[in-house]
């Protein structure tokens, strides 16, 4: 699987893998990115 | 159904309130909603690709795009389409090591888990998912 620019919204978990399935996710800039944005509001 | 030809479905095509799935392609595809055929009888589906494109597929109370391939490839292209859960499970299901699918530019939202992964391996190389808030990731 490959995916750009998609939305993912109101999810109880974005992603999920179970069984021998793997989910390798980079995004770790934004989702901090959106926690900062959080705290100073 | 098994078949080499890629299917397209477009914009001028919608999906509502399904259960299982919105689309589902699989080459096992073990059960019959119609008749009494067995569909395995005759080996696995051929490789498959099917183009999901500008698609609207809401109110669905199963997965909004399933694909599974235990045998031979199963593709999923889908692009630009808005998949919205009523009590959906997964906006995005792939089963099996050969199922793939190929995510451009979707709106997905209102499901359980946004993109499940079962027996399947995938990865985000262009750090280009958007979260929304509230969100846990596994």
């Amino acid at each position: 699987m490959s995916g750009s620019f998609n939305r993912i919204i109101g999810a109880t978990n974005a992603f999920k893998a179970t069984g021998t399935g793997t989910f390798n996710h980079y995004g770790r800039k934004q989702l901090v990115g959106l926690q900062r944005r959080t705290r100073r509001l | 159904m098994p078949t080499t030809s890629t299917i397209t479905l477009g914009a001028t095509n919608s999906i509502t309130n399904s259960g299982l799935a919105g689309v589902f392609l699989t080459d096992n595809l073990d059960f019959n909603p119609v008749g009494t055929t067995n569909f395995l009888a005759g080996g696995p589906g051929a490789a498959s690709t099917v183009n999901v494109t500008g698609m609207s597929i809401t109110g669905n109370t199963g997965d909004g795009l399933k694909v599974e391939g235990l045998t031979n490839t199963q593709n999923i292209v889908a692009s630009s389409n808005t998949l919205t859960g009523a009590s959906g499970t997964n906006g995005v299901e792939v089963i099996g090591g050969m199922g793939t699918a190929n995510l451009t530019g979707n709106n997905i939202t209102g499901f359980a888990t946004g993109l499940a992964f079962v027996n399947s391996s995938g990865r985000d190389p262009d750090d280009e998912w958007q979260l929304q808030p509230h969100h846990r990731r596994h």
